[in-house]
């Protein structure tokens, strides 16, 4: 009696586990490039709203903080500008060529 | 019951070694049913273990001393709930229920990463499988929790009465949440070196599983702490035990990672940095895994010399040379995108506390495996003891208090001369104005006072910190200071979490401090009716008496004490002595936020003496204070905030909304 529920376990674990083998499933796009895009607006947003923060409770000089945020806002608009690019170029490849065209 | 538990944890075995190989063949064949199967596979194993922990934890409600586990910690004498918690009370369970809470974890994992980073699942099956399976192996071949003896006894040892605690009931689950924990950075870095999905080693993303099993292992220190002050009754709560250290080790590397990751999320710096520190604390937690195992140092906490030590050695030197290779593999993709712009900035201030948490970190390492290192070498174990930890950790420390103050002060990227000598003016001052205090009200030793001056340093930049925020909320939006400071705390909750959790940490300090420099004991022997004192406490003894408590003798003495005048009301000191020969000590504990008075039951007379161990501990309140406002920065720090957007010029807004 206790094999044979040990037999039941293994047979549902079995089943559980394979069940997926019957069943395709896409494959995940490999996003490397969008995720590590991403990282670096959330970077360069991060990095603004401190440079507000630090520069309104006095802890940085104007001149300090005007050059620091042009050169962060430089670096967003460049990272926003390669995400636009990038979605369109998978907008384009999930149309297929003639989407693109 | 004992051939179920068998059986699911060797199917759980099986099914942890498929999720592995799955995964590996379904990414390089690009295969993503076989690498569901996988995930499938983890999901099963975690079932199966949760049924090896429901037959165990049957076993033991029910006192089936056929199991030799159940013969080892329970007996009939024993309350139900100690019987329950008896399950990580020894080798095997524990064991198991690291198991169970890796699988726990790794669910969670797969399920929040597998929504947002799909790509990573594969690897990470893989990392979580073999982890899982190396513990699975342990149960199922080396130390198995369902071993059973053929003649059972009528009755059961029990567990040690020393762990029959509320405080050790919670300890070592909460400490297993926090060096388990760790196992979930390591496998997302790990999985993103291997993934090549290696944008900052996947560190950003392993920064909130830190940050809890970070929490775990702060209070899993401290229900510890807390466990050895009133059960030992040494009247102490840290001794640099190797165990103690075993867990101190990977919670100062990951306070190192949690600082320096966010350099890496401003700036993009120290990724690799950042990875090495998250594998050095799963290595770290492993260790202390082992330290606890394999009864290589003698400690209070070791369960039983074994032959596990070689087991976990030989994982922990698989794991470290995988991870160190895949980061070496990667270690060009890893590359900063910037410099450090300014000597004075606080991405160099949060470097140098990284420094110094590592120095601590490597010092206690040191220590710790002195006695492991001086036997192999000079064939005689040598321990270093607590004067060697002292002498080393606190001028880090100290080092490390200064930062706290220095570091919120100082500005991102590059600090104004003249902005820094402002925000640190007043900190200053309070540190000043309370060493004065302290001097005049008596204290003489440099130590404390800069102790204690450091601490008004620190608080005193986190209230200009808290300060600033609501100045500058009103000044935006001119709301009233309760709801400014809400509002800045709510929108900024890692920032001002983490302000809170340094006030914890102040606390904490303050105790530590208090406490190990300004204690002071007595030990008298008075017959009943006398009385001794201790600094501004008289402790009166009425007498001994003695009964049965849960299966031991008790000699209890009843105490009065008294502040001057005023009557406190009765006390009672206790020692226990079980048929084992075992003996605990049951404390008076009188606590209040200035101190603790604590009593123990030293000896007795034939003729009705007791020798009592008086002592005033001042401050120890203040540090189980710390840990709760800890606990509450770091609830507000696990918050996740809202996606991040700065208030934009008007030239740049269309770019902003661009990428949203």
């Amino acid at each position: 009696m206790a094999e044979a529920g040990l037999v039941v376990l293994a047979c549902a674990a079995a089943v559980f586990v394979l069940w997926p083998l019957w069943r395709p499933v896409p494959a995940p796009a490999p996003d490397a490039e969008r995720q590590r895009l991403l990282a670096a607006r959330e970077a360069a947003y991060r990095a603004l709203r401190d440079l507000d923060l630090d520069h309104e409770t006095g802890k940085l000089a104007d001149g300090d903080y005007a050059a620091l945020r042009a050169g962060y806002q430089a670096e967003a608009v460049a990272v926003l500008r390669r995400l636009d690019a990038l979605a369109i170029f998978e907008r384009d490849a999930a149309a297929g060529p003639e989407g693109a065209s | 019951m004992a051939d179920l538990g068998r059986f699911a944890l060797l199917a759980a075995l099986v099914l942890a070694l498929y999720a592995m190989a799955a995964s590996i063949l379904g990414a390089r064949t690009r295969r993503p049913e076989l690498a569901r199967s996988a995930v499938h596979g983890l999901v099963a194993v975690a079932l199966l273990e949760a049924v090896a922990a429901a037959v165990l934890w049957a076993a033991l409600a029910g006192r089936d001393y056929s199991f030799r586990y159940v013969v080892s910690h329970v007996r009939d004498a024993q309350p139900l709930i100690y019987d329950l918690t008896s399950f990580w009370g020894g080798m095997e369970g524990s064991l198991l229920l690291w198991a169970l809470i890796l699988s726990a974890y790794t669910l969670a994992a797969l399920r929040s990463i597998g929504r947002t980073r799909p790509p990573l699942v594969p690897a990470l099956t893989t990392v979580f499988g073999g982890i899982s399976a190396f513990f699975l192996f342990m149960l199922a071949f080396v130390t198995s929790p369902f071993a059973t003896s053929p003649f059972p006894p009528a009755d059961g040892r029990g567990m040690n009465p020393l762990l029959l605690n509320p405080w050790m009931a919670i300890h070592p689950p909460t400490l297993y949440l926090g060096f388990v924990g760790m196992t979930v950075p390591f496998a997302i870095v790990t999985a993103s070196l291997a993934a090549g999905s290696v944008d900052g080693g996947g560190v950003l993303l392993a920064r909130r599983w830190m940050l809890w099993a970070w929490y775990c292992l702060t209070m899993g220190l401290m229900f510890g702490a807390k466990w050895s002050y009133v059960v030992l009754g040494w009247g102490g709560y840290w001794a640099w035990d190797p165990v103690e250290n075993a867990a101190l080790m990977p919670w100062l590397v990951a306070t190192a990672f949690l600082h320096s990751v966010m350099i890496q999320e401003r700036r993009q710096m120290l990724a690799r940095w950042n990875v090495v520190l998250v594998i050095l604390a799963f290595g770290l937690a492993v260790f202390g895994t082992f330290l606890t195992r394999s009864g290589v140092l003698s400690s209070i906490h070791s369960f039983t010399e074994s032959s596990l030590g070689a087991f976990f050695l030989g994982f922990l030197a698989l794991a470290l040379v995988a991870a160190f290779a895949l980061a070496a593999w990667r270690w060009d993709e890893l590359r900063g995108r910037h410099e450090l712009d300014a000597a004075v900035s606080r991405e160099s201030a949060f470097v140098l506390n990284n420094v110094l948490f590592l120095a601590v970190a490597f010092s206690v390492f040191l220590g710790t495996v002195f006695p492991i290192v001086s036997a192999a070498v000079a064939g005689r174990a040598i321990n270093v003891g607590p004067p060697f930890f002292d002498h080393i950790v606190v001028p880090f420390a100290f080092g490390i208090l200064l930062l706290m103050g220095i570091g919120p002060a100082v500005a991102w990227r590059r600090a104004s001369p003249g902005g820094l000598r402002r925000s640190l003016q007043a900190p200053a001052a309070a540190a000043v104005v309370v060493g004065l205090a302290l001097l005049a009200a008596g204290m003489r030793a440099p130590g404390p006072l800069l102790a204690f001056a450091l601490c008004a340093f620190v608080a005193a930049t986190v209230a200009m910190e808290f300060a600033g925020g609501v100045r500058v909320r009103r000044a935006h939006r001119g709301e009233s200071p309760l709801r400014a400071l809400l509002a800045l705390v709510a929108h900024n909750r890692r920032r001002y979490g983490g302000y809170i959790v340094h006030l914890g940490i102040l606390l904490l300090f303050c105790g530590i401090t208090g406490s190990s420099v300004f204690a002071s004991q007595r030990v008298v022997t008075l017959a009943p009716g006398e009385a001794a004192a201790i600094q501004r406490y008289r402790v009166r003894f009425d007498g001994l008496s003695q009964s049965a408590r849960g299966g031991a003798l008790a000699i209890t003495a009843a105490l009065r004490v008294f502040e001057g005048a005023r009557d406190l009301g009765p006390a009672a000191a206790r020692r226990n002595l079980y048929l084992t020969g075992d003996v605990t000590t049951d404390v008076a504990l009188r606590s209040t936020p200035r101190d603790d008075l604590y009593v123990t039951l030293a000896g007795w007379t034939p003729s009705g003496r007791a020798t009592l161990r008086l002592l005033v501990n001042p401050l120890v309140s203040w540090m189980w204070a710390g840990g709760a406002v800890l606990t509450l920065g770091a609830v507000i720090a696990m918050i996740p905030e809202r996606r991040l957007m700065p208030r934009a010029a008007p030239a740049f807004r269309g770019a902003w909304s661009a990428g949203e």
